[in-house]
């Protein structure tokens, strides 16, 4: 991919898309809390790495743990908001 | 209801037929229709003029029923519609191919040129051009027809242009106009005096400017000047020939090898009595072949086979040919097709900037003697004929050109000057434009062009009368007189 | 004046055509090529290898815009490879792209699902014209 790709989506001069979130770090040895958002259209930080989250899907949550290779990305484009069609079984 | 023989009113009830008929005449043949009518004879045999005789041929012809004849030519069911067929594609049972042309085919056929018609008549009474008879001013308006060799030699310097008609007549002949004289006269004085007459041909569409040119180039050989002809400048700086640096330039110029090496042999073919006559003068490095001092030019012209060394051989020529004194003669220096070397060429350098024609060795020599940086020691003429079909967009060019012909004429404050908001000027391009002379061509005067159309008349091209009538006409129909149009009003509608 | 033009009107053409010799093939990057072949048409023939790069590539080696395969001096043919095999073209810029597609659905993006579905990945309707999408979006995409 060209590194500048990344550019063409989004203005420069606006920066990532930071929505405010609830972020709590977990505490070492401690069980990791999701957090819950509707936020579908928060950009994915570096700091973001290694939470877990439960996103919106306009009906459900899903969960989600966010990996290095996802920063860039938005929350939204891990919860599919559509079902997949199937035929009617009788 | 006035035709008595007119089948609607046959076919009409009897009373409203009575009651239509005007006249007494008209009310009688209706009443016998109808009497007819009345008896029920067979409507066709009684109406000369039936609308339809399906009926009656349904009726005559009728084949045995069941037999083939008759399932053919059975009318078709009126349910069945109309049916569309289509036929079968018959292959070619003859058994011989078309062969396709092979490669480069086409092209030649595109650029032949024929300079002969054996089927046009021989005019009577053309004379063949002198090496005076286009400076006298008792020429004008006379056609003249060039000399064997010298179309040779044109020939060889591609001066004939496939979209002039001289495929149409016996022998290759020109008209001899008031600017020709003009021109000629002009070269003469140069090269009298040892100087360089630069000059620009301009005009509009089909004027006649590479006619005029070829009339230059003519003169040139009759007059044993020496002739270097670039025929198409859009060769050049279109990006289709060979390119590469030379070295030791600041800033860098290109040599196009493959191109000097068709220019050369061009040369060579044209020039050919004179190159063998002239001896070389200098001794040059870096030739293909040691070429010794007082060896013949053409033995010089020769050591380019290769396009490899074909500039160095070039530039060693040149050299040669414009060598003050050694009985040198004087040069002609003419390109056609001006516009195409006044823009930024197609080419590209290394990294990746356009290149400007100028900035082309072989167009760099041509602007350099065009704007007078560099002049012909031994007198001569620098002509270049503008084009303007397939013209690329030329502001500067223009605007130098309509600034000199302004100047010419006197004009002092009708001069043009730039339009101040208008893009694309180039400094380079009017550097080399700034004290050229202009030759406008426009139309014949109606002099020129009854002795024109009288030529072609004589030739059995033009089958009208020759007269002031027909003159005038085909010189309104060429936008007042411009030359190639009235060609076309009226050679190449009988184009075959 | 009215001259008879004399009918029927024959002309007989001669022409010389450069005699064609058979093609010789040139290898660019280990590829025959017809000598006929434009060196334009050449480079683009490469994955990842368009118009605007060709162009600039034979403008490094003077090569004219509609410079013939077979006019290449073998100097050059040896450049053009040598610049070429140090290019991102071919198998490697295919393994870009599929390394894309693979990253986009191994962190399970609505992206990457659509790649392995065959179906368009940028919001187009699905009712009709898909054609390309059918064809093209895969996981191991090619071409």
């Amino acid at each position: 991919m060209q590194p500048t790709r990344c550019l063409l989506k989004r203005s420069v001069w606006k920066g990532p898309h930071i929505v405010p979130l609830p972020i709590v770090r977990p505490e070492v040895g401690k069980k990791i809390v999701p957090i819950r958002t509707q936020a579908r259209s928060a950009t994915i930080l570096p700091n973001f790495v290694g939470l877990k989250f439960q996103i919106h899907n306009g009906k459900v949550y899903h969960d989600l743990t966010v990996t290095e290779d996802m920063v860039g990305h938005k929350l939204g484009e891990f919860s599919t908001t559509r079902k997949p069609f199937k035929w009617a079984k009788k | 209801m006035s035709a008595s023989n007119c089948l609607r009113c046959c076919l009409l009830r009897p009373s409203v037929v009575g009651r239509a008929g005007a006249t007494a005449a008209t009310a009688k043949a209706s009443a016998a229709a109808t009497a007819r009518l009345r008896q029920g004879m067979p409507l066709a045999a009684a109406a000369a003029a039936s609308f339809s005789t399906t009926a009656n041929r349904g009726a005559n012809q009728k084949p045995k029923p069941g037999t083939k004849a008759a399932e053919r030519n059975a009318p078709p069911s009126i349910r069945q519609g109309k049916l569309f067929t289509i036929k079968k594609k018959k292959k070619n049972d003859s058994g011989a191919r078309v062969k396709s042309p092979l490669p480069g085919e086409r092209k030649a056929f595109r650029k032949r040129i024929l300079l002969s018609n054996t089927n046009a008549l021989p005019v009577p009474g053309l004379t063949d051009l002198g090496a005076e008879s286009m400076l006298d001013p008792s020429n004008v308006c006379k056609v003249l027809s060039l000399p064997d060799d010298v179309v040779d030699q044109l020939r060889a310097d591609e001066a004939f242009k496939t979209t002039q008609c001289w495929s149409m007549f016996r022998k290759p002949s020109i008209l001899i106009r008031t600017e020709t004289v003009d021109l000629i006269t002009r070269m003469h004085a140069a090269a009298k005096t040892n100087k360089t007459l630069r000059l620009v041909l301009t005009g509009d569409r089909v004027t006649g400017k590479s006619l005029m040119l070829l009339q230059a180039i003519t003169q040139a050989h009759l007059n044993d000047w020496l002739v270097v002809n670039i025929p198409d400048a859009q060769e050049l700086t279109t990006a289709c020939t060979e390119y590469a640096p030379i070295l030791d330039t600041e800033p860098i110029q290109y040599m196009q090898q493959n191109y000097v090496l068709k220019l050369i042999q061009a040369i060579k073919k044209s020039n050919e009595k004179l190159l063998l006559k002239l001896t070389t003068v200098f001794s040059h490095a870096g030739l293909p072949q040691n070429i010794p001092i007082k060896s013949p030019l053409m033995q010089l012209a020769n050591s380019a086979k290769e396009a490899e060394g074909a500039w160095a051989v070039f530039q060693a020529m040149w050299q040669e040919m414009t060598a003050q004194g050694h009985g040198r003669p004087p040069m002609l220096l003419s390109l056609d097709g001006l516009t195409h070397i006044m823009r930024i060429s197609d080419y590209r350098t290394p990294a990746f900037n356009p290149i400007h024609s100028h900035d082309l060795a072989l167009v760099r020599l041509f602007t350099d003697h065009l704007s007078g940086a560099t002049s012909l020691p031994n007198g001569g003429a620098v002509i270049a004929a503008t084009n303007r079909n397939n013209a690329p967009r030329n502001p500067s060019m223009e605007l130098a050109l309509a600034q000199r012909e302004a100047e010419q004429l006197g004009g002092g404050k009708d001069v043009p000057q730039p339009q101040p908001y208008l893009k694309g000027y180039d400094e380079r391009v009017e550097a080399v434009l700034r004290n050229v002379q202009v030759i406008k061509l426009q139309g014949l005067s109606k002099l020129e062009a009854r002795a024109l159309m009288e030529y072609w008349a004589a030739s059995g091209v033009l089958r009208i009368t020759v007269d002031e009538k027909s003159v005038t006409e085909k010189w309104a129909l060429g936008g007042s007189g411009v030359v190639g149009e009235m060609e076309r009003a009226s050679l190449l509608t009988m184009r075959f | 004046m009215v001259v008879s033009l004399p009918l029927p009107i024959t002309i007989t053409i001669t022409i010389t055509i450069p005699i064609p010799h058979p093609p010789s093939p040139v290898f660019i990057l280990g590829v025959n090529f017809n000598e006929n072949k434009l060196v334009k048409k050449a480079l683009e023939s490469f994955y990842a290898l368009g118009p605007q790069t060709s162009a600039r590539v034979m403008a490094k080696y003077y090569i004219h815009a509609r410079a013939k395969v077979g006019t290449l001096a073998p100097k050059t043919v040896t450049a053009l490879t040598a610049e070429l095999s140090t290019m991102t073209i071919e198998n490697e810029a295919r393994k870009i792209v599929l390394d894309n597609i693979k990253r986009l659905r191994d962190i399970g993006t609505y992206r990457g699902r659509r790649h392995a579905m065959g179906l368009p990945v940028r919001g187009q309707q699905t009712r009709n014209q898909i054609s390309n999408a059918r064809k093209l979006n895969k996981i191991e995409r090619k071409g």
